[in-house]
């Protein structure tokens, strides 16, 4: 598999985030929730150590938001996970089965689908608590429906292939058909999908921390910095630029890496 | 055709159904309830409280209560804000989320299409490449920082339009929500009207097609679009509903009295009858919007008339 | 040989065709200088076995081959050079001039138009008919067709009928605006062998009402049973056309040999072991500097590996071989 440039470059930024947000907090003096009352919504710059200015509450920008970065890229590539295994073991089971059992199953995705997620999100805030755990769990309970749609299509058409006929015939148990023979040919489609729903699971963490559902302070995600940002971006636009710059970065990188992975596994694409 | 539409009418009512059921449980089940404040209240006080709602009946019957009430098009009272209906409340609200929904809905489709088939037509060109960044820009950047940065800078700093507010009869209100409440789905409109003409193009009825001497146009209009355009339908459809019933963050930014004031609240709140009636509200365009799409494509894709055969 | 005096231009000359696929490190050949002509209403087979450029050949005549394929030299058809053409002069040609048939007539009909809007668009696009003379037009051609009950058809799907009677339907799009050439590429490929005798019966009837055939196909069978002519490529060249009868009968390449022989005759004895022509046609991105066949070909000699042997003819016959077969002679 041979990626483009645009895919290898999107690579190496997702690459250099994410070692930023490893290892970036640690280079800097300050912790996440330091209050540093001689410094309060200072812009960026190098005298006073906040390389990336600091908020209302004096506390450092760099610091803040690559650790924003790190549980936002968490949190999106947990609902990921999440939403990959829910969504690729149901749509494949409903589209191997077919017949009845499908329609049932995708019967059930569409109740559910017909549901506002808010009111899925805010359930799960009262039943938990406020906590990154949720906001994960209650992005990939929603993320796993879109995925099992995308999945049984695939298998499908998979299901009538001769190379999946061939194992049914020589009798071939159907768990093993399916796990040796649908669902790693799913994998294409399905990692391509996945690269283009981090971005945003991303920006709807965001959304729940806009809403006041997501992670709480002081703790800091992309959302709730942006939310800030948002609110002082007339005294202080460096809140709402600096983590909406890394924001943009993420969000590109892993469009550009998902479009070069479907080029590259996209046959009649030349 | 009026089979096919009729049997996906009559498939849409169970559906329908379960959501409800589903909501039902789901409200319920969270712990607390609507009258759990910070004072608590005096335990007679609450008593009659759930005895004036029915809250003190077995959840059975309360569930079949309910369902009578919807089925007479009633949802009851709020449970928190106890001087108005649920009716009401939604009677207020949807309007305006259904007004800005349709315009960011028209904006969005009605420039999201053309400039998508532009991409595709101007693959790898300049056209193409611009557009494609400005489509990510617009999904990555949440509605909740473009809404305050376009009111900023029309609104406070070039004072084209209103920052905020909402009266009736005055247009210029709505451009601002409109755009900012259309951004994310152009953006998306674009790459996916993009990906989907590509995908055709390479289908070899195109290629005959262009074989019978068919002009461009003709190529483009009568045999690409029509099969690109049934997966762009099939995003539409959910899409809408979530744009018609009106964005939290819009609403919120802007401070419009739409559908989507009061459902954070009423949630955290357990003001069960206002959850359920938006609930309802939201289920019924999804269920309904899906089977206008669902019939949409049949009517471009004969094959998908008869989904029994294969 | 023929004389310059008087004779008409053939209707389809192909003079030093070579298709060029793909860009920079991915290019490749296709089609490598290839000169054929075909007169009126003659019927030409094309064969070759798969990556041989048969397939470019049929789409490069009607400008078919997509922006990745790059044409040089020259097709004039008609007495009009086509190479390099104005796309709005390419669209009078097809469909008008010239009738294209492809593959797989699953996938080659628009699955969301009617049978009848697909026929009558044809005639729409050049100007012929439009409402219902087109339809009527429509009808005709596939009673034409042989597509039992027409008028029913015009208002079915593609998915609605079989694969035999959608290459009908293919074919009757091809014709009806009554061109003089028909391309056809592995029609009957796709379809059950009881199905192909009926389409291809449907060819020779082109042929008889004065439309010039080009049937691209990896079956001599189906070329021996439908053409006069026949030519056959290897690895991008033209290694030899003449007479199907005669070059069947007598082949001078060793590579027609070898397909002539590779080809199961109704009356081989069942325990006689099958011919396979020993290794593999050079990829398109590794062709050598010489004749492409030499590799496999039992009588090469050493220029064959670094000189490309040019198509001589002699009579109505022609052949790229430095040692060409003598009659009767075996490889």
């Amino acid at each position: 598999m041979r990626l483009g440039g645009g895919a290898r470059l999107g690579l190496a930024v997702l690459a250099l985030v994410a070692a930023l947000a490893l290892f970036g907090p640690a280079a800097s003096p300050w912790r996440v929730d330091a209050l540093d009352w001689q410094h309060l919504a200072v812009p960026p710059g190098l005298e006073a150590g906040h390389w990336l200015g600091t908020d209302r509450l004096g506390r450092d920008l760099w610091v803040r938001t690559l650790a924003g970065v790190r549980v936002s890229l968490a949190i999106a590539l947990l609902a990921t996970l999440v939403s990959l295994v829910l969504g690729v073991g149901y749509g494949a089971i409903a589209g191997y089965a077919g017949g009845r059992t499908d329609a049932l199953m995708m019967r059930a995705v569409d109740v559910l689908y017909s549901l506002p997620y808010v009111f899925f999100v805010i359930l799960l805030t009262v039943v938990l608590g406020r906590a990154p755990t949720t906001v994960f769990l209650a992005i990939g309970a929603v993320g796993w429906l879109t995925m099992a749609r995308v999945v049984r299509g695939e298998t499908r058409r998979l299901r009538s292939r001769e190379f999946v006929e061939a194992a049914v015939a020589a009798g071939v148990p159907p768990g093993v058909v399916l796990a040796r023979h649908v669902v790693p040919n799913l994998l294409g489609p399905v990692l391509v999908y996945a690269t283009l729903t981090v971005p945003s699971l991303i920006v709807l963490e965001s959304f729940l921390s806009f809403l006041g559902l997501g992670v709480a302070e002081p703790a800091a995600s992309l959302g709730n910095l942006l939310a800030q940002g948002a609110q002082e971006m007339e005294t202080a636009p460096w809140m709402l630029v600096v983590p909406g710059a890394f924001l943009v970065a993420i969000v590109l990188a892993l469009g550009a890496l998902g479009e070069g992975l479907r080029d590259a596994l996209d046959p009649h694409d030349a | 055709m009026l089979r096919y539409v009729l049997g996906r009418l009559a498939g849409a009512v169970p559906t329908l159904f379960a959501v409800v059921t589903l909501a039902f449980l789901l409200v319920r089940l969270a712990p607390g309830g609507p009258f759990d404040q910070e004072q608590p209240l005096a335990p007679e006080v609450r008593a009659n409280l759930d005895r004036l709602y029915g809250l003190d009946r077995p959840l059975a019957e309360q569930y079949l209560r309910y369902l009578g009430g919807l089925a007479r098009g009633d949802l009851g009272p709020s449970l928190r804000l106890r001087d108005f209906t649920v009716r009401q409340l939604i009677a207020t609200g949807l309007p305006v989320s259904l007004t800005l929904g349709g315009l960011a809905l028209a904006l969005a489709v009605g420039l999201g299409v053309p400039l998508g088939v532009l991409a595709a037509r101007r693959r790898r060109g300049l056209a193409d490449r611009a557009l494609l960044f400005v489509a990510v820009l617009g999904l990555a950047i949440p509605a909740y920082v473009t809404a305050p940065v376009l009111a900023l800078v029309f609104g406070v700093h070039l004072h084209w339009l209103p920052v905020a507010g909402w009266e009736p009869g005055r247009p210029a209100d709505l451009v601002l929500p409109v755009l900012a409440l259309a951004l994310p789905t152009l953006a998306y409109l674009v790459r996916l009207v993009r990906a989907s003409v590509l995908e055709v193009e390479h289908e070899l009825h195109v290629r005959t097609a262009v074989a019978k001497g068919l002009a461009p146009a003709a190529v483009l209009v009568r045999h690409v679009l029509p099969p690109a355009l049934s997966p762009v339908l099939g995003y539409l459809g959910p899409a809408a509903a979530g744009i018609l019933t009106g964005s939290l963050v819009v609403e919120t930014v802007f401070g419009l009295p739409g559908m989507g004031r009061f459902l954070v609240q009423g949630a955290l709140n357990r003001d069960y009858t206002l959850v359920m009636g938006k609930v309802i509200v939201y289920a019924v365009l999804v269920i309904g919007l899906n089977l206008v799409v669902d019939v949409l494509q049949a009517l471009i894709d004969p094959r998908l008339r008869h989904p029994e055969r294969p | 040989m023929r004389s310059t005096r008087m004779t008409p231009e053939p209707l389809l000359a192909l003079r030093g065709l070579s298709v060029t696929l793909g860009r920079g490190a991915g290019e490749t050949r296709a089609l490598e200088d290839v000169s054929l002509t075909l007169a009126a209403a003659a019927r030409l087979g094309l064969v070759g076995e798969s990556g041989a450029g048969k397939s470019q050949l049929a789409l490069a005549i009607a400008g078919l081959g997509g922006p990745a394929a790059r044409v040089s030299g020259s097709i004039r058809f008609e007495g009009a050079e086509l190479v390099g053409a104005p796309e709005p002069r390419l669209r009078r040609v097809r469909g008008a001039r010239i009738g294209m048939v492809f593959q797989d007539p699953g996938s080659a009909l628009a699955p969301h138009l009617t049978i009848g809007t697909q026929l009558a668009e044809v005639l729409v696009a050049h100007g012929r008919a439009r409402g219902a003379a087109a339809r009527a037009a429509a009808l005709a051609m596939l009673e034409r067709v042989r597509v039992p009950d027409p008028a029913a058809r015009l208002g079915q799907y593609p998915h609605e009928l079989s694969g035999g009677l959608r290459q009908r339907v293919l074919i009757a799009m091809a014709l009806i605006a009554g061109p003089s050439l028909l391309v056809a590429d592995e029609p009957t490929t796709a379809l059950d062998a009881t199905v192909e005798a009926g389409i291809l019966e449907l060819f020779r009837e082109a042929g008889s009402a004065g439309t010039a055939l080009l049937l691209v196909s990896h079956d001599l069978a189906v070329v021996a049973g439908v053409c006069e002519e026949i030519a056959v490529l290897y690895a991008g060249r033209l290694v030899e056309r003449g007479p199907v009868r005669a070059v069947l009968a007598t082949p001078r390449h060793p590579y027609t040999a070898g397909l002539a022989a590779a080809r199961l005759a109704l009356d081989t004895p069942l325990e006689a072991p099958l011919v396979a022509i020993p290794g593999q046609p050079p990829g398109r991105g590794a062709r050598p500097a010489g004749c492409a066949y030499a590799a496999r070909c039992p009588r090469s000699l050493p220029r064959c590996a670094h000189e490309v042997p040019p198509l001589e003819a002699a009579g109505a016959r022609a052949v790229a071989c430095f040692a060409p077969l003598g009659a009767g002679e075996r490889p």
